[in-house]
């Protein structure tokens, strides 16, 4: 049991730097400020009582849909709060706002008849953003700290877990996603011309978004590609939770995963890129920036 | 991190992972938990039956009423979605016709208010298609068959 504990204190608490963390909020927050700033959710206040199908959270907590106005003000504070979480002003404060404010805002659409599944897994990356410090490094918060105590911040475990929680809330959802399509069809998912009928209907658009391309048709006319690719989507699907312990596994799966989303905004449609900047968690951002100095150092050198 | 801050976070982790795999293990979705099921059933028939939302216009010609901005706040997988659970309820068609009826208002309060620059309806029609795909995609707004579902027009919308 001792063993266990232990392994289990050292994949959550190891210190680490606050960097990957930090860099992972900034970037993480800032592609959701940019994905969301043009959305406006006050239309929803606009539609028939006739329409409300209250999702489960929704109707335990008897949450309304607020009047038009209301909403306004909840997306302008909810924008507000991503843009100061992103630079790191008041940042528990910020992802908290984000949090509770998301929560409303980003389940209302789905209380109208269809739960999309390309920003649930949001509320939770809130959630643990919001228990968690990665205001404290990369942030105007940081700078203030600074202007007052000049000592580095030391590595903690403060700065690994949420990291690791947010690769569990991913693999939750692709392993989720993978076990659905075997329990709804089993391997009939694969071993049939599924796949090829879904790419080829995408082209009709019946879906909630126009394919980029119309590749997908020249996909489907590849004798036995759209089953290798639906193959390969529920492997790594299924297979996703590996890369939460093996780096070998991670450097596959992630962007394999990564790549079938976009794969599935190009071919089919449908947008998932709320989720996939979720991703940026992936990003080891201390080796990244020490190759861009060692890149740049290698630059100067030359000149 | 102390002790309890450790139980804090592993409660938490437990209760992401617990959450999802219950839905994972039951199919049923707890938003924000949810067993993913997107394109989980799979598709075996090359001529499937699709619902179509079609607007009339004072013409009488019809305009496909696919772009969102036509269909906002919706788009038309989460309206499909909507007006196919709206059906099968006991009362069903009567409220599927009050949906469609909200629809062509709002179409009608967008389109006055600049939100779109779609043409003037008369009416809004749910049809059922049956469309033969193939792999050139050439069938495209051309179904093998179509059944009129439903009709609202402009007149319900101000009963």
């Amino acid at each position: 049991m001792a063993g266990v504990v232990a392994r289990w204190d050292a994949y959550w608490f190891t210190p680490t730097a606050p960097t990957n963390l930090a860099i992972g909020r900034m970037v993480f927050f800032g592609l959701l400020f940019y994905l969301y700033l043009p959305y406006d959710f006050s239309g929803w206040a606009e539609v028939d009582a006739v329409f409300w199908l209250p999702t489960w959270s929704f109707a335990v907590l008897r949450l309304p849909v607020l009047e038009a106005g209301t909403l306004r003000v909840l997306q302008t504070i909810w924008k507000v709060a991503l843009a100061c979480a992103c630079i790191g002003l008041a940042t528990r404060a910020s992802i908290t706002t984000v949090f509770v404010v998301g929560f409303y805002l980003l389940g209302l659409p789905h209380c109208f008849g269809k739960v999309h599944h390309y920003d649930s897994m949001l509320i939770f990356v809130f959630a643990i953003l919001a228990l968690a410090r990665p205001g404290d490094a990369y942030s105007v918060d940081r700078l203030l700290a600074q202007w007052r105590n000049p000592r580095p911040v030391a590595p903690s475990g403060a700065y690994t877990w949420p990291v690791r929680a947010i690769w569990v809330v991913l693999a939750c959802v692709f392993f989720g996603a993978g076990v659905s399509k075997l329990r709804a069809s089993g391997l009939a998912w694969v071993a049939s011309d599924n796949l090829a009928i879904v790419l080829v209907q995408a082209q009709y658009f019946f879906g909630n978004a126009v394919p980029l391309t119309t590749a997908g048709l020249t996909l489907v006319a590849m004798p036995m590609a759209s089953r290798i690719l639906a193959a390969a989507t529920v492997a790594g699907e299924v297979g996703y939770p590996l890369a939460l312990v093996s780096r070998q596994a991670r450097v596959v799966l992630v962007p394999g995963m990564l790549l079938m989303q976009l794969g599935i905004r190009v071919l089919l449609g449908p947008t998932f890129f709320p989720m996939m900047s979720c991703n940026v968690f992936w990003v080891p951002w201390d080796r990244v920036l020490a190759a861009l100095g060692r890149s740049s150092r290698r630059i100067d050198g030359l000149c | 991190m102390a002790v309890w801050q450790r139980w804090v976070v592993s409660a938490l982790i437990a209760t992401i992972v617990g959450g999802h795999l219950v839905d994972i293990a039951s199919g049923l979705e707890h938003w924000p938990f949810s067993p993913y099921p997107m394109y989980s059933r799979a598709q075996r028939d090359w001529a499937p039956v699709m619902a179509e939302i079609v607007g009339i216009r004072r013409d009488g010609g019809e305009l496909a009423l696919k772009e969102p901005e036509l269909l906002a706040p919706f788009d038309q997988a989460r309206l499909l979605g909507a007006l196919a659970q709206l059906g099968m309820r006991p009362d069903g068609m009567a409220l599927v016709r009050k949906a469609l009826v909200d629809c062509l208002a709002r179409y009608e309060r967008g389109r006055r208010h600049g939100a779109h620059d779609g043409p003037l309806l008369r009416a809004l029609r749910l049809y059922h298609g049956r469309y033969v795909l193939d792999i050139a995609a050439s069938t495209v707004g051309r179904p093998a068959a179509r059944t009129l579902v439903l009709e609202v027009t402009d007149a319900d919308t101000r009963s």
